[in-house]
């Protein structure tokens, strides 16, 4: 094979295909060196259009391959895969627990690009959303900071086969999750004439705060890696719910309604109201107090319930406002300044919290962090400051 | 070209001065019946030209705007001339404009992710290669000679074939996260496209010897062509121009 550096070397060539390549190798016949590999895919980049669960038209950045696209973004530094599971809960479990792998053709595929169904493209479409957002606010590379690879998963169920699978297969109805490794699961939802505590469910994957809050159990599991139970549990879902609504402030107008941003979690796909809210958790049942904390053991000890009281403390850091229960008044630094009080958080969760974080560790870490960003008593830290003290964290 | 011009001129010159005895014998009591005459000179473009075209990217439309600054090329001139009856004469021009010139291009090329992002880019292609040739046949008028010097009116149609490099799309330079873009060159094709015109000038030669003379010509010629850069689309321009040139003239 000719060299680049100029002259010859004597190979052998093996073409290898792989489980998500096809290289091909030259091997230096005289040392076995690898003399030069490379894909030898025919595959190609492309943009295409893509309708969301809600309607709205996004681009998608797919992959064109044999005459097919399909959901696998290559304009991004981290393989992002989206897998249509068809229905399969079994498959998908046995995925779940490395039984079975996935291959290019589990990956969702279209055959003109114009894309239409809303869950595969809105998985899609926001995993690559929430990797723009944490490179652009916090220079981040993905979940892991080194681009590992990100899947997902939709379509686990079908809601036709409701009444079939919602016992032995909930989660992948009314559920989304993080399953660690860069993989999420996004639920189907309920079939439009059943509801859940008076509520409408649709494709978990149509809502970006769901999806972003997701991948940040990722970047969680990568930094803090927060212990899911009690405080630090609770802390590990208030993060993803921060960045869930932080990722729809930067890509959404600020608003009421679907496609709008707000404290509002799922609020687009679980109608109506969503399923928590950082402005107001006691609407949800869930603390907006350190004093009014669940103590029971149910839901890991609560972290769905007790995020809400780091969730005010964030919201309350930005926009201000007075805390119901402790009657403190907050100033916050403002949503035109919104981007400190995300950088705080972030800094703080990723970089200055241990595993067993509690919500006091976490009030120190972010006071810190808001020094570190911003100066002593600069108008960060002080929001920081009197948000912790008005939800009761000391 | 330019260079290759004057070599050219100055070769003929160097062959016409080497045989004088042939052009000396000539008699000049009336115009003479055969001129011919080279000229190396130059030809200043028409105008500007401006393109615009649009394709499908990203699912939105990349929107191009080329200009091609007006500019001189260089020009050479072959010319015959064939006095039919009394002052009045026909006569054929060949004339070879070419050079390199720039194109000045802008383009909006919409953001692989988000609608209505587009990134405004902005660069200059270099050497961008022009060609014509232009057939100029010609109805003379001698003007009566007065001493040494010989002026000869003319006009008629053209034809020309224009080569002209089109800007078909740019090359742009983007990365993650694709929010700017720059300008990385210019995809061009050579394109080929033939049109009738016109030209209309004047010719004057000083006979330093019977039958020699230096001269110079004054021609402007003009074609509207349509270049066919890509399927469907055509880039309008305007060929021929204002030319000029200096050079031999042979009489007999």
């Amino acid at each position: 094979m000719p060299l680049d550096s100029g002259g010859y070397a004597l190979t052998w060539r093996f073409r290898v295909v792989e489980r998500a390549d096809t290289r091909q190798y030259f091997i230096d016949a005289r040392t076995g060196a690898t003399r030069l590999e490379y894909s030898d895919r025919k595959t190609q980049a492309a943009v295409g259009r893509a309708t969301g669960v809600l309607g709205d038209s996004k681009k998608i950045s797919v992959r064109a391959a044999s005459g097919q696209f399909q959901t696998r973004d290559d304009l991004r530094p981290p393989t992002i895969e989206t897998y249509d599971m068809k229905g399969d809960p079994v498959r998908t479990n046995n995925f779940l627990d490395g039984r079975v792998n996935l291959s290019s053709n589990d990956l969702g595929s279209d055959s003109d690009n114009d894309w239409t169904d809303g869950a595969v493209g809105d998985a899609h479409i926001y995993a690559g959303y929430t990797y723009d957002y944490y490179f652009k606010r916090f220079g981040r590379k993905g979940l892991n900071n080194a681009d590992i690879r990100m899947q997902n998963l939709v379509h686990p169920v079908r809601r036709s086969d409701f009444q079939i699978y919602i016992d032995d297969y909930e989660d992948f109805f009314v559920n989304a999750f993080y399953d660690g490794g860069g993989v999420m699961v996004f639920g189907e939802g309920l079939p439009p004439n059943v509801t859940l505590a008076g509520q409408t469910w649709d494709f978990l994957a149509g809502s970006l705060d769901v999806v972003a809050h997701e991948l940040s159990h990722g970047v969680t599991e990568y930094s803090a890696n927060l212990i899911y139970r009690n405080e630090s549990g609770a802390l590990n879902e208030s993060f993803s719910d921060i960045v869930g609504t932080s990722v729809e402030f930067f890509f959404q107008p600020a608003g009421s309604g679907a496609l709008h941003a707000d404290y509002l979690l799922g609020e687009d796909v679980v109608r109506p109201g969503g399923l928590r809210s950082m402005s107001d958790p006691g609407v949800f049942g869930d603390p907006d107090h350190y004093s009014r904390r669940f103590l029971g053991s149910a839901d890991n000890g609560g972290v769905h319930t007790n995020s809400g009281i780091s969730n005010h403390a964030f919201y309350l850091a930005i926009e201000g406002g007075t805390n119901r229960t402790s009657g403190i008044a907050v100033q916050g630094v403002g949503g035109a300044n919104r981007e400190q009080i995300e950088k705080v958080f972030y800094r703080a969760f990723t970089q200055l919290m241990p595993a067993n974080s509690t919500f006091s560790v976490a009030r120190a870490a972010t006071i810190q962090a808001a020094r570190d960003l911003y100066g002593a008593n600069s108008a960060a830290e002080r929001a920081v400051t009197a948000a912790w003290t008005a939800v009761g964290v000391n | 070209m330019m260079r290759r011009a004057h070599i050219l001129v100055t070769v003929l010159t160097a062959s016409v001065l080497a045989t004088p005895s042939v052009v000396l014998a000539q008699s000049h009591s009336k115009p003479a019946r055969f001129t011919i005459g080279v000229s190396g000179g130059g030809q200043q473009t028409a105008e500007d030209v401006s393109d615009h075209f649009s394709f499908p990217k990203n699912v939105e439309t990349e929107t191009i705007d080329v200009t091609y600054p007006k500019q001189p090329w260089g020009l050479i001139d072959l010319a015959a001339g064939f006095r039919v009856w009394k002052n009045l004469g026909v006569g054929v021009a060949v004339t070879v404009a070419s050079g390199k010139g720039k194109a000045d291009v802008t383009a909006s090329v919409p953001h692989p992710f988000f609608f209505n992002q587009p990134r405004i880019i902005s660069g200059t292609e270099e050497d961008i290669a022009h060609s014509e040739t232009g057939v100029h046949l010609q109805l003379q008028y001698l003007v009566p000679a007065t001493g040494r010097l010989h002026f000869v009116l003319e006009g008629g149609p053209s034809w020309f074939n224009v080569d002209h490099e089109v800007v078909t799309d740019v090359t742009v330079t983007e990365s993650y996260p694709y929010d700017t873009a720059a300008f990385g060159g210019a995809v061009t094709k050579t394109t080929k496209a033939s049109a009738a015109g016109f030209n209309a000038g004047v010719d004057v030669t000083w006979m330093f010897l019977e039958s020699v003379g230096v001269g110079g010509i004054v021609r402007y010629t003009r074609a509207d062509i349509d270049l066919k850069a890509v399927e469907g689309r055509s880039l309008s321009m305007k060929a021929g121009g204002l030319q000029g040139g200096a050079g031999i003239r042979v009489v007999f």
